[in-house]
């Protein structure tokens, strides 16, 4: 495993393309946990000079314990296309660029090749939770009126939920890059489905009230496994914490995406 | 077809066979690009594979590397089915050179290092012994074509292989890239390598090889040593100053015929007839010929023959 992740990670780290998308995303979540408190008084500030003193948005928990999860995770995916991008190009350049032939020959197997970058996804998952852990636990403990254990570590599991939505998303874009094998087209094609096809079915599915419709659109599924925490702070319920049959239902369309990804390659000529 | 696969029974040792390819098939759609193939290859030999455009060399070779899944047939590597291991120990080149164009000679190589489970000191042994030392930290987008061929053959000996294959070895090489290949190539023979070439060059194989097939829309047609080409009937160019050679030397009864070239006459000696008797022949009648060369038929005529031959008594 050791091998095909440092196999991987040499094809990938010096291209361009990885690179830009990587430091955009390391931006996006910089200022995702970092960012909104700063942005939060700015706005105080600006109410205040039009004489709506009424009006404080610092007064919401953004960055407290133990809100602070669930905000971090479900605003910060989001940002996955950018992940998703970036293994989109890593698998279609392959293709493009014939080496997924050339790897083989030189002694890769066909099965290898996927797992090198099934476990690539796989880090890109691991390493954005750990860092998203990280930086929420340092804006936690400044923001935070009270810690303690219990507050700080109680909902830290919504991280785990975290790396299960984008590992499986990943997976997904590993899935469309390998059916398409162009980067553009590729790239569109996503778009286009989480955008037009999934947002399509999930307003028609609201129209004619028909709840198994969203379960069908995996990007839906994927995206609700964490449910927007903001409405509470309006005084609406929300669902504050990850239900198993959800976890399922994303470990499933993962297993599927994995699934027909090998079936496709080991079943092409190169 | 029989008679031709019988060459290599003589010396017939199980362990010395590097490559056996039984009943190989491979259908694209509707075309049969590869049809009941039958090879047998052995330690040390240097293995042309010929054909024309399409006639299945590359299909062939894409499946013993199991790139290309076959429709039906089994091959063996070294006496046993190929597993995850098989292809470590190969150097293999397809076609045109293939690396990621965004990283540098280096960087190409140690992925291919990490593939073969071959230790990082190699990359700078092989890129000085195909040149490459001085532009090893440049990207390979830069490289020119002589210089990304030598990349994949530099690739191709990272594990010391036991066997190489190469695809159009020198396709779209200048005559000093060509050259500087063929060398290479003569050069890792040398060292006691299995060699499996497939070429449409059939000079480059003449030079290189010690056995070659012939394969065409996916048949085999022929499979033999290259040191047999030209045993058999040999032609004598002419060249002399008389009005009439052609009746001459037809009268002489030497040849089976005689052909016109431009300023000299080609005839194809009959039986054990010599060239000797053909200059003496033309003394006693008076002409002295002025030029006088025995033709050793090349590969080149020997694979048209092959070629023509085929199209009219059908593939056997």
């Amino acid at each position: 495993m050791m091998r095909l992740l440092k196999i991987e990670l040499k094809k990938v780290m010096p291209n361009r393309a990885f690179k830009v998308l990587a430091i955009m995303y390391i931006v996006a979540m910089v200022i995702v946990s970092m960012g909104v408190m700063p942005f939060f008084q700015f706005l105080k500030a600006k109410f205040t000079e039009f004489g709506a003193d009424g009006i404080d948005p610092t007064i919401i928990p953004f960055y407290e314990f133990p809100d602070i999860w669930q905000n971090l995770t479900s605003v910060m995916i989001w940002f996955k296309m950018l992940l998703g991008f970036s293994l989109i190009f890593s698998i279609t350049n392959e293709y493009s660029y014939r080496t997924i032939r050339q790897n083989v020959i030189d002694g890769l197997t066909k099965n290898e090749f996927i797992w090198s970058k099934i476990i690539m996804a796989g880090f890109l998952s691991a390493v954005s939770t750990l860092a998203l852990f990280v930086l929420g636990l340092i804006t936690g403990f400044i923001y935070s009126s009270e810690i303690s254990f219990a507050l700080v570590f109680s909902d830290v599991y919504f991280l785990l939920a975290f790396f299960f939505q984008l590992f499986a998303f990943l997976l997904f874009t590993l899935f469309v890059g390998t059916l398409i094998r162009k980067s553009i087209i590729a790239m569109g094609l996503l778009i286009f489905w989480v955008l037009a096809v999934e947002n399509g079915f999930y307003v028609w599915s609201k129209v004619k009230n028909i709840e198994w419709v969203e379960y069908l659109l995996p990007v839906k599924t994927i995206n609700s496994l964490i449910h927007n925490p903001f409405p509470k702070y309006a005084f609406m319920e929300v669902q504050d914490y990850v239900a198993w049959h959800e976890m399922g239902l994303v470990i499933l369309w993962g297993a599927l995406f994995y699934w027909a990804t090998t079936r496709m390659v080991l079943k092409r000529d190169l | 077809m029989g008679r031709l696969l019988n060459i290599n029974k003589t010396q017939k040792h199980d362990l010395e066979t590097v490559l056996s390819i039984k009943g190989l098939s491979k259908q694209y759609g509707r075309v049969r690009a590869l049809d009941n193939l039958n090879l047998e290859v052995k330690k040390g030999d240097v293995f042309g594979i010929l054909g024309p455009n399409g006639s299945g060399k590359t299909t062939t070779l894409g499946i013993i590397l199991s790139v290309i899944n076959q429709t039906s047939g089994q091959f063996e590597w070294f006496g046993e089915k190929a597993n995850k291991d098989t292809r470590k120990t190969i150097g293999a080149i397809l076609e045109h050179p293939i690396f990621y164009p965004y990283l540098t000679a280096v960087q190409n190589l140690k992925i291919v290092c990490d593939i073969k489970e071959v230790p990082y000191a190699r990359v700078d042994e092989v890129l000085t012994q195909v040149g490459l030392d001085e532009r090893k930290d440049t990207k390979f987008k830069t490289f020119s074509l002589g210089m990304k061929q030598r990349l994949s053959i530099a690739s191709a000996l990272l594990c010391n292989p036991t066997v190489m294959i190469l695809d159009e070895p020198t396709n779209g090489l200048d005559p000093q890239g060509i050259a500087e290949i063929r060398e290479l190539i003569i050069e890792i023979a040398n060292s006691g390598k299995t060699i499996i070439i497939a070429s449409h060059l059939l000079d480059e194989v003449q030079k290189v090889c010690s056995h070659f097939c012939v394969l065409q829309r996916g048949k085999l047609i022929y499979n033999g040593l290259v040191e047999d080409v030209g045993k058999g009937s040999v032609s004598v160019e002419v060249k002399a100053d008389h009005d009439d050679l052609q009746t001459v030397l037809e009268a002489s009864g030497l040849g089976t015929t005689v052909k016109r070239e431009l300023d000299k006459y080609i005839i194809k000696m009959e039986g054990d007839h010599s060239a000797a008797e053909v200059n003496a022949y033309l003394f006693k009648q008076g002409i002295t010929a002025k030029h006088l060369l025995v033709q050793s038929k090349s590969l080149e005529k020997q694979f048209l023959e092959i070629l023509a031959g085929n199209k009219e008594g059908g593939a056997q």
